[in-house]
């Protein structure tokens, strides 16, 4: 008896330390979105990131980012206090992602498969990032598109035209365990 | 026994490890207090006459600073913008008339007084309710950033020609070439801050 409980609790141990948990590395991550009208296109960064993953077996399994609405910078105050009014920033403070299942689909690449929620919108998303790896974590780069009005988001319009209800979205995200 | 004990473990740890991506939000840090706030830093005395914390339509329910109230308040600004910028194009199509109609009555064409008075009045109208639009909207969101910027180079434009237009109609029955330099600067000023905002 006291052997299959010692068993039992080495097994139990070892799985739960299996699994390592990591913080986003905010300083070296921006997320970046890019939008487009006819007068002219821009991007806004966020520097701002925050983000949580799950490692077992040196590959992530889970992982979640968030970023609050208002960090993003496009260099135009008036453009960004705009956007705040139309994302509805108050109400729908916060962008954000998280996974349901990752899996590595070639050297170099692993699909994401997640959920983006977006002014008070949740939509499956699944994107195919470029992955690689250290000692300390892991870093992920790509981007993907969305159409903002799938998120409810009614699309400002300038010199009376409406901005592309495309937007893309870059994201570069270093993941770090925190000595 | 053993095989049952090791069997309900097994279960039991990989449902520890089998946490949603979702769960991790709980771990993470809940939203500054920065990013929450009402008002903006810093905002137009006009405005703060009126939307501050403690302006005049603080004092109205409707008005009372609420996240709630708030959002409803940023779609009447986006509506005083919105009208702004219409009647920013009427007073800019009647500055355009008025140097038609001005340049010919200073070529001669007295006829044309009663016109250019009219289409003056109409154009002065429209000049001040757009700045008025501007000058008493609710605040944004946030305040804008230190340094040069388009919206920056829009207002002091507006300062420019919004001296003019006072000037044009305080001259404009007495001193007419000062008439004619104040109207040619309040519309070259205020042509360059829409184009400075647009483009």
């Amino acid at each position: 008896m006291k052997n299959s409980l010692l068993l039992l609790l080495s097994l139990g141990m070892f799985s739960l330390l299996q699994a390592q948990k990591i913080r986003l590395n905010t300083a070296a991550s921006t997320l970046t979105y890019q939008a487009k009208h006819i007068a002219h296109n821009w991007e806004g960064v966020n520097k701002q990131l925050q983000g949580l993953a799950v490692i077992e077996e040196g590959l992530p399994k889970q992982l979640a980012i968030k970023a609050s609405v208002r960090d993003f910078d496009s260099k135009n105050a008036n453009r960004d206090s705009h956007a705040l009014e139309v994302l509805e920033a108050l109400r729908f403070p916060e962008v954000r992602y998280y996974s349901k299942s990752i899996e590595k689909t070639s050297e170099g690449d692993i699909t994401i498969v997640g959920v983006l929620s977006f002014h008070g919108v949740e939509a499956s998303k699944t994107v195919i990032a470029e992955y690689s790896s250290s000692n300390t974590g892991f870093r992920i780069q790509g981007s993907f598109n969305f159409n903002a009005t799938d998120f409810g988001v009614s699309l400002p319009s300038f010199l009376l035209v409406k901005i592309n209800e495309t937007i893309a979205i870059d994201y570069d995200l270093l993941f770090e365990s925190i000595p | 026994m053993n095989k049952i004990l090791f069997t309900i473990f097994v279960i039991v740890s990989q449902s520890i490890n089998a946490q949603n991506g979702e769960d991790l939000f709980a771990e993470m840090e809940p939203l500054d207090a920065i990013d929450q706030r009402l008002l903006p830093d810093r905002m137009l005395f006009t405005q703060r006459l009126l939307w501050g914390e403690k302006g005049a339509m603080r004092s109205f329910k409707r008005y009372e600073l609420t996240p709630e109230n708030r959002e409803k308040e940023l779609k009447l600004r986006r509506k005083f913008l919105i009208t702004h910028q219409i009647l920013g194009y009427v007073t800019l199509a009647g500055m355009i008339a008025q140097g038609f109609i001005g340049g010919q009555l200073y070529n001669g064409k007295r006829e044309l007084y009663e016109l250019h008075k009219t289409v003056g009045n109409i154009t002065t109208a429209t000049y001040f309710t757009t700045a008025g639009l501007s000058l008493f909207s609710p605040p944004p969101l946030v305040s804008e950033k230190k340094g040069l910027s388009s919206t920056r180079a829009h207002k002091w434009l507006a300062t420019v020609h919004f001296s003019a237009m006072v000037a044009t109609n305080v001259l404009a029955d007495d001193r007419k070439k000062l008439h004619r330099a104040a109207a040619y600067t309040a519309f070259g000023s205020y042509a360059t801050a829409m184009i400075v905002l647009t483009f």
